[in-house]
């Protein structure tokens, strides 16, 4: 909140160009692979584990996190960013939702933005992130901490849910907090457990998502002690599992806080299965997080009304060049 | 208020919560630039299409719905976004222009969408 409102006390009545408040049809949803990968051998089924759903009252507990860019000023530009918890108790869903939070990012803001500074591989240096996007996710990233540690230490035996991996070690992902978030987690007895609906982590070539595909649900493919393509220079909090939770829905990858034995990581995801409603294999709660936190066009018309009428901002039209010299064919994204 | 369109004797004005216009009501479209001004009645009002209202509105919890929640907004910015979503669109029907030289039954000029001034113009003066 404070580091929201100091940013923007550089602004006022500055010149503001907003972006057009008019977002992409929405995508049409991809089917699933009509051909998913065969596993087949006695070597797979080892790493497959069935699931028996515990029903036994605990609360689930999602959290997502949202930026957008509204618009841009003469130093730099403006983002806003909302926070979501869902939670699910004994199958009532409640939410809070935190924001919008505007925030003015600048050359100087960009240095003084809290968190681990990014280290230079080369020279060992540390650099400010470089581009305005990497400063929004990184903005993004901290409000969604703060909220996740938020959620950990006021909440015991409840099992929640991030959205994304427990990977540490990227600018806006410092292994000392997470690491801090697990640990109060763990400490109030809490389970935490990241979907991530897209990875990048693959096995002999394939997604490991596209290895649990084929698999009866529910269940855990265990890849762990696969030979993965991963990143060295980044830290794995997480045990790693791709888990198809639902009857014709998607796999996902799933991380499970590493500190936690096996048994209760399996244990965590039963429990999940258990208490709270799966909608095509992804969770309720974290569905309906991504939804509450997200923007929609008349969000970004609001927030561009508040920055001109709070801040004094003299609303300029943007200019579009590649629609100024091109026409109707102005198509792709500005620089 | 904010002149949208015209199309013919047609003008839509788009129109704000706190805005007083009444379906009936006449107002009055001035061009200080041009030195005119349109004078017209509003026939219809109808909701502004305002972008992304459809998916505001579906993940809005529905009052039987088993979903309640609080929004914990310390800029107050929500109200900014629920009178955007309470825009009006009035769709006037053109009467005539106010020049120099009096009243005339014309419509064929544009008047300026940014510098024009829109305001309600009470019935009585038209007599």
């Amino acid at each position: 909140m404070d580091l929201s409102l100091n940013s923007m006390q550089s602004i006022k009545g500055k010149h503001f160009q907003p972006y057009e408040a008019e977002f992409p049809s929405f995508a049409a949803e991809r089917p699933i692979s009509s051909d998913p990968i065969r596993l087949h051998g006695k070597a797979f089924s080892t790493l497959l584990t069935p699931l028996e759903p515990i029903k036994d009252g605990t609360t689930v507990i999602g959290i997502d996190v949202s930026s957008i860019r509204v618009g841009e000023t003469e130093t730099g530009s403006i983002c806003a960013i909302r926070g979501a918890i869902v939670w699910n108790e004994k199958q009532h869903y409640q939410y809070v939702r935190l924001g919008p939070f505007p925030f003015h990012v600048t050359e100087i803001s960009r240095s003084e933005a809290p968190g681990e500074p990014r280290l230079d591989a080369s020279s060992g240096h540390s650099v400010d992130p470089s581009t305005p996007v990497e400063t929004q996710n990184h903005l993004c990233s901290l409000v969604e901490r703060w909220i996740q540690a938020g959620v950990s230490f006021a909440s015991s035996r409840s099992i929640i849910l991030w959205d994304g991996s427990l990977t540490a070690g990227m600018p806006g992902n410092p292994v000392s907090a997470i690491s801090h978030i697990l640990r109060v987690a763990r400490r109030n007895s809490n389970s935490v457990l990241a979907f991530s609906k897209a990875t990048t982590i693959r096995f002999l070539g394939w997604k490991i998502t596209d290895l649990a595909l084929n698999q009866k649900p529910p269940c855990l493919l265990e890849v762990e002690n696969l030979p993965l393509s991963i990143s060295r220079t980044t830290s794995l909090l997480g045990r790693i599992f791709a888990a198809k939770l639902a009857e014709g829905g998607y796999s996902f990858r799933l991380d499970i806080d590493r500190a936690l034995s096996r048994e209760y990581c399996i244990k965590a995801v039963e429990r999940l299965l258990g208490n709270e409603l799966m909608f095509q294999g992804y969770p309720e709660t974290l569905r309906l997080a991504h939804i509450y936190s997200t923007f929609t066009a008349n969000d970004v018309l609001g927030i561009q009304s508040f920055l001109a009428a709070e801040y004094g901002l003299k609303v300029v039209p943007r200019c579009n060049i590649r629609k100024t010299l091109f026409g109707p064919f102005g198509t792709g994204y500005e620089d | 208020m904010r002149l949208l369109k015209k199309a013919g004797n047609t003008i839509q004005i788009l129109s704000f919560p706190d805005e007083d216009v009444e379906k009936g009501g006449y107002l009055i479209i001035e061009d200080r630039k041009a030195q005119k001004a349109l004078i017209a009645q509003v026939i219809d009002i109808q909701f502004a299409n305002v972008p992304g209202v459809m998916e505001e509105f579906l993940r809005q919890p529905a009052a039987e719905d088993s979903t309640s929640g609080e929004d914990v907004d310390p800029l107050d910015i929500m109200s900014h976004i629920l009178y955007i979503q309470d825009a009006r669109l009035l769709v006037c029907k053109i009467y005539g222009t106010v020049a120099e030289d009096g009243l005339r039954l014309e419509n064929s000029w544009l008047p300026s969408r940014t510098h024009s001034k829109i305001s309600r113009l009470p019935t009585e003066s038209l007599m």
